[in-house]
């Protein structure tokens, strides 16, 4: 057991929370919820100059060699200061794929998203392959409708598409919590494939439990935000004549939250350690388990910071309601606690049936 | 970051499994396994093994025969005993009193009583609450009065405790009594006190419990002669003993080898109902994070052996989780555990008649040791700042 950040992690830590600090919050935020693409154009700029789209990729191909733990570290910042920029889209999930990708295509694609020239999504479902001809639709891509390339995992393989296809068409819209998505309907789209089979499988598995671990992150960092916020405002805002942390119900409530924040904290972590974890199976169940405990964490943790802000907390100014928007969101992404907890139970969750000396899982 | 065990620890949990499975009598891991409380003499038997190894006393300096394990050890030790399931060595003894003796006691009490306190040659109990004094334990009121006559210094106790957990099995019981009743401050007036039950004026009588056992007893103290060379720490003093007693060894406090122990009978009565699964996935998720907070925890002691206000997160979610999973077996037992009696062949369920009342009396965890209120306040002032 190693808990302690490296030299490196330490810097990039100082860094993003430098960042964060100077062009993070809320109102940056929400002007940019107002922007075409739904994200800062300069704020992703200042993203891409600090080298962070190559974050996860080998010191050969430019990139930092980064994991888990540098993972966490970006999504933590990112949510803490409620920054609006693609790097979901383009750093976590498809800089590895295209990084693993064969032939010259994907090496240009991957080229010009660590330039940040071009913008990427992902598609994993809807779509499927006749040759190298794309047919389907699929709602709800996260960034859709502003990337300049899409990269669609569809039957047995992996395939670059530009977004200016001839038979592709794209429905964008805002998103609540912030940033924009797209429906999008494959006709015949002719389409480049740079994986196959198992590694192309494996390239999708992996590309989830990567998407499982930023969004825990940037979870936590909007959380820890959401709880901050409201010692501060229990500590300041008096009314019967005293601070309302003064009440004995709110001082526990507060603490209430502050145990499932180290919930979700531990969960960040888990699934920073275990992001390159070999056991297939046991990545899975963690990162379920992960996504459940995000979903029920950040429930409880949003409501209340609401809550204990009285009405303030639901207006747009405050900060409050836009991280509890976003938190909600994450949840909604992950696909909650409920379908979480059922897939670990059929992946049969942690403890064995069996007496321990027997099993010994 | 890297959340693996090393090599080492690898080894090492399989060397104290491999010990646990050599030497636990069958009949005391049948009783553990069912959810039985196991006899004085089933648990003495055990402690001796233990101690026989050098095990029984996990958190002692090796100078007085402990094992010189670090905190992830002792908790690698402890999360075995509780998934075997063995009983822990008596915690009364080795996690309170002991850890007292060796930084407030004299050398002759060390001497006197510690290596009989490992090996369980005596059994302590606790005589800390009493009828006014809960939560609130400075507001103790049993009284001691110092006196000397022709057999020595001794002070005379009168009072009341009560809880006492296994006093019934208890040879000695360390107390907190009031020896200054005019200090300013109630804290001030207090001292720590080594009482032993065969004394004349010591009186305890059975408590039985929603569960219907026998734990927990009062204890009166009826001009009780206790000698001076008994008392603790400094007289007037004892609320500083107290507080170390209290702080010591709660890095296990979240018992989650006992929650695994529980969702494993649950998991292996869900069969027929797939919707417990789902259930016990649930509290498997919250378990698996509440692991990692303890290793956390724990990472946290390698740098600092101040005591961590994250430890009410332990307690706090950890006794959540095993009332859950207790609440669970109940439900995955169904209508059968409502036969109060050891159950017969003709039930099929909860076949050990124990499921509803382990639920019951593990209400009580959230009560004692800190109940969850006192936690929450914990964490609120010391680690929010409100």
């Amino acid at each position: 057991m190693n808990l302690e950040l490296t030299d490196d992690q330490r810097m990039l830590k100082d860094m993003l929370d430098r960042l964060v600090a100077d062009t993070g919050g809320v109102e940056a935020h929400r002007a940019a919820a107002r922007m075409p693409r739904g994200w800062s154009p300069d704020m992703w700029r200042e993203i891409v100059e600090l080298g962070l789209p190559a974050m996860l990729l080998d010191e050969a191909l430019g990139g930092l060699a980064g994991g888990g733990t540098e993972l966490m570290i970006v999504g933590e910042a990112l949510g803490r200061g409620l920054i609006a920029a693609p790097y979901l889209e383009n750093g976590v999930l498809a800089a590895p794929i295209l990084a693993a990708g064969d032939g010259d295509t994907a090496a240009r694609a991957l080229a010009s998203l660590i330039d940040g020239s071009r913008s990427h999504a992902l598609v994993t479902e809807g779509v499927t392959a006749t040759g190298d001809r794309l047919s389907g639709a699929v709602r709800n891509v996260r960034g859709g409708d502003s990337a300049d390339t899409l990269i669609v995992a569809a039957g047995d393989g992996i395939f670059i598409v530009p977004a200016d296809a001839e038979g592709l068409r794209r429905e964008g819209y805002p998103v609540h919590g912030g940033g924009r998505a797209a429906n999008l309907h494959f006709d015949a789209v002719a389409a480049t494939r740079i994986l196959t089979g198992e590694a192309a499988r494996k390239a999708v598995a992996a590309a989830e439990a990567r998407r499982i671990t930023y969004l825990a992150a940037m979870a936590l960092g909007l959380a820890s935000h959401a709880l901050d916020t409201t010692i501060d405002y229990l500590n300041t805002r008096v009314q019967f004549g005293q601070p309302l942390g003064a009440n004995q119900s709110l001082q526990h409530r507060a603490a209430e939250m502050y145990v499932e924040l180290e919930q979700l904290r531990s969960a960040t972590i888990l699934a920073a350690c275990m992001l390159d974890e070999a056991d297939q199976l046991e990545r899975e169940r963690v990162m379920v388990a992960v996504a459940a405990t995000v979903a029920r964490t950040t429930r409880f943790i949003a409501q209340q910071a609401v809550q204990l802000h009285g009405g303030i907390g639901v207006t747009d100014e405050h900060v409050i309601g836009h991280c509890f928007l976003n938190l909600t969101a994450i949840t909604i992404a992950l696909g909650g606690v409920d379908a979480n907890v059922t897939r670990l139970s059929d992946l049969g969750g942690f403890v064995s049936r069996e007496p321990y000396w027997e099993a010994a899982r | 970051m890297d959340l693996r065990p090393s090599p080492e620890e690898v080894a090492f949990r399989q060397e104290v499994r491999d010990y646990i499975r050599a030497n636990l009598a069958p009949e005391t891991h049948r009783v553990m396994i069912e959810g039985r409380i196991p006899t004085k003499g089933q648990v003495v038997a055990w402690q001796q093994a233990l101690n026989a190894r050098g095990w029984a006393t996990p958190a002692w300096p090796s100078e007085w025969g402990g094992p010189g394990w670090s905190p992830v050890q002792r908790a690698v030790f402890l999360d075995e005993l509780h998934q075997a399931p063995a009983p822990e060595p008596v915690s009364f003894n080795v996690a309170m009193l002991g850890p007292v003796l060796i930084r407030y006691g004299t050398q002759a009490q060390k001497e006197r009583f510690l290596p009989a306190t490992a090996n369980l040659d005596i059994w302590w109990c606790q005589g800390f609450s009493e009828p006014g004094a809960g939560s609130d334990l400075a507001a103790v009121r049993t009284s001691a009065v110092r006196g000397h006559d022709a057999d020595g210094d001794h002070f005379i106790v009168d009072g009341q405790k009560i809880w006492q957990g296994m006093a019934h099995h208890a040879d000695w019981m360390f107390t907190l009594v009031r020896t200054d009743p005019q200090a300013p401050k109630k804290q001030t007036g207090l001292s720590f006190l080594l009482i032993d039950m065969t004394l004349p004026g010591v009186t305890a009588r059975p408590i039985i419990t929603i569960d219907g056992r026998h734990e927990v007893n009062e204890v009166f103290l009826d001009n009780v002669r206790v000698p001076a060379d008994c008392l603790v720490g400094a007289e007037n003093d004892g609320w500083s003993v107290t507080k170390s007693l209290l702080s010591s060894e709660r890095t296990n406090i979240a018992r989650i080898g006992m929650t695994k122990h529980i969702l494993r009978r649950v998991k292996a009565m869900t069969s027929d109902d797939p919707s417990l699964g789902v259930k016990a996935a649930a509290i498997e998720a919250e378990l698996k994070m509440l692991e990692v907070t303890q290793l956390r925890v724990l990472d946290a002691q390698r740098h600092s052996d101040g005591a961590d206000p994250r430890s009410s997160v332990l307690k706090l979610k950890g006794v959540e989780l095993r009332q859950a999973a207790s609440e669970l077996l109940v439900a995955a037992c169904g209508i059968d555990t409502l036969r109060a009696e050891a159950a017969g062949p003709e039930a099929i369920a909860d076949p050990l008649g124990t499921a509803l009342p382990n639920y019951a009396i593990l209400r009580a965890a959230s009560i004692y040791g800190g109940a969850s209120e006192v936690q929450k306040t914990i964490v609120a002032k010391n680690i929010l700042g409100l």
